[in-house]
């Protein structure tokens, strides 16, 4: 099974009655376990990229499907939020169990898968706390958890770690790589971080801003876990900059322009 | 050269007291109010002692007075208060989480909502007759406006990105009214049954002045009448007791239900 994205568009019209294009003719695919990262700056409709995948809003025109999916399977999507999204009024426990109950699994049931990914996010012991008593990166542990926890085809990730701190954020990466080697899920993940991208991803998306255009697609193939090593620290960075020259005259407008709120 | 020493000049700022404090502060008061009485600084008729107004009170209690007018009280404003805060509930959630209902119902509320409830006495008691049911309609009806109000900008506020989260999670319309808008709003619900607890004293006490035989606000009625202050006073501080437990009754009520509220 695989993830297609067919020339899709969005365009916003604001009150003054101009258009506005966000997204123009954006065609991609996420194979079956493959990592895709779409990076791009500020403003490039990374995000409204991702929210039309997820069934979360209207797209203007194209289309977007599961292709070769087994008979009578109906594909799941896990999506982790960039605020965590955790329900304030849920523990840890009932805030993974919510697609669960919405899915109307027996108690029983819940409760073995729910142990098993608290376990695996490493969040054992805090089951019956609060999201406003637990660290950021706890809160986003949970929200994974939330995520996985209704056994997705497909990850969706809306730049999972920004509200992070700078430490924090390279512990979760790598906790990311080592979940993701342990349950090789087809991801679509976004950020607008390129070091994060390059870590993570099998194939880097860049997208342009103003309309949001593919501008290139990257693949990375190194080994995941050989990234981090001294010796391949020339590669990873050979790839960061080649990034960074192609998105940075983007980042630049983006910081000048002023918001036009609609 | 010398040392220039760095103070604090938050200090100020962040000075704090011990509770005692507090107590210390109306037992101050209580003995010069006693104090002027005694001292016959001004006639008992407008300004009766502590100590007149608590035997007072502990007569009236012994021979069963503010027993009978307590409960005539209690059995107005509590009944009041279940109705209206239950009808207000209703229409605060149908109003804030259906657009129709919205476009019909929250111009009526704003319509009548202006109108000093204790005005629509005369106009129940010739519905309703001079009974209870005129008494606790027009309670009911204070407590209405409030609930209802808060209620429906309490679902209005709830977090888009919760909703987003239970919607990506297959949550149907339903559960995710029950398990998100209803639980996000409450805070705000409970802010509209303390204000509307105010205003259901307000109304029980102006409405037993006006028209009941029996009532704590009919007692002050008649003890005034009377010249008896220190009676009339007796009736005063009933009422802020029953005040005070309404408050905490909820306070505790609130504490229950939104565990997560610290």
């Amino acid at each position: 099974m695989e993830l297609v994205v067919d020339r899709v568009c969005k365009s916003f019209t604001n009150t003054k009655g101009k258009t506005l294009s966000v997204l123009e003719n954006i065609c991609l695919t996420v194979k079956k376990e493959e990592f895709v990262a779409l990076v791009g700056p500020s403003g490039c409709g990374k995000s409204t990229l991702l929210n039309i995948v997820a069934g979360l809003m209207e797209s203007t025109s194209g289309q977007i499907y599961f292709a070769d999916v087994e008979n009578g399977h109906t594909p799941a999507m896990g999506i982790v939020f960039q605020d965590t999204g955790l329900f304030p009024w849920r523990n840890v426990y009932d805030n993974i169990a919510f697609g669960l109950e919405a899915a109307n699994l027996p108690k029983h049931k819940q409760a073995e898968i729910i142990k098993h990914y608290i376990e695996l996010v490493g969040l054992n012991g805090f089951e019956k706390s609060y999201p406003h008593q637990l660290s950021g990166g706890m809160r986003q542990r949970v929200g994974i958890a939330r995520a996985l926890a209704i056994n997705p085809d497909l990850l969706l990730m809306d730049e999972p770690f920004s509200a992070l701190d700078a430490q924090t954020r390279t512990i979760m990466q790598e906790e990311l790589v080592a979940l993701w080697e342990k349950t090789k899920l087809s991801t679509l993940y976004v950020t607008h971080n390129i070091q994060e991208a390059v870590l993570l991803a099998d194939r880097i998306v860049l997208l342009s801003r103003r309309p949001g255009k593919i501008n290139r697609i990257l693949n990375i193939d190194l080994q995941r876990s050989e990234r981090e090593k001294p010796e391949n620290a020339t590669i990873i960075a050979n790839f960061v900059d080649t990034i960074w020259r192609h998105i940075s005259k983007d980042a630049r407008a983006a910081l000048l322009e002023v918001e036009e709120h609609g | 050269m010398a040392n220039v020493k760095i103070i604090n000049r938050m200090q100020p700022w962040q000075r704090t007291y011990p509770v005692w404090v507090s107590i210390l502060a109306i037992l101050l008061l209580l003995i010069l109010w006693e104090l002027v009485c005694r001292l016959g600084l001004v006639s008992p008729l407008f300004l009766p002692s502590p100590v007149q107004i608590i035997s007072a009170l502990w007569l009236m209690l012994v021979d069963g007075e503010i027993v009978r007018s307590l409960s005539a009280s209690l059995y107005r404003i509590v009944l009041g208060f279940i109705f209206g805060s239950i009808l207000g509930l209703a229409v605060g959630l149908l109003t804030g989480t259906s657009a129709l209902n919205d476009r019909i119902g929250t111009p009526l509320v704003n319509i009548f909502y202006p109108i000093p409830k204790i005005a629509l006495l005369p106009l129940f008691i010739l519905w309703l007759g001079i009974g209870e049911l005129s008494k606790v309609t027009i309670i009911a009806l204070g407590v209405f406006f409030p609930v209802a109000m808060n209620t429906y900008s309490g679902v209005k506020n709830v977090d888009p990105l919760l909703i987003k989260v239970a919607v990506s999670f297959n949550s149907t319309h339903w559960q995710t009214l029950k398990t998100v808008v209803l639980p996000g709003a409450l805070p705000v619900i409970f802010a509209g049954l303390r204000l509307a607890a105010g205003t259901s004293l307000l109304l029980l006490v102006s409405a037993e002045m006006i028209a009941a035989q029996e009532g704590i606000g009919a007692l002050i009625l008649h003890y005034g009448d009377l010249m008896i202050t220190e009676r009339l006073m007796a009736g005063i501080i009933v009422l802020s007791a029953v005040g005070l437990f309404f408050n905490f009754a909820l306070q505790y009520l609130e504490r229950k239900i939104i565990p997560w509220k610290n």
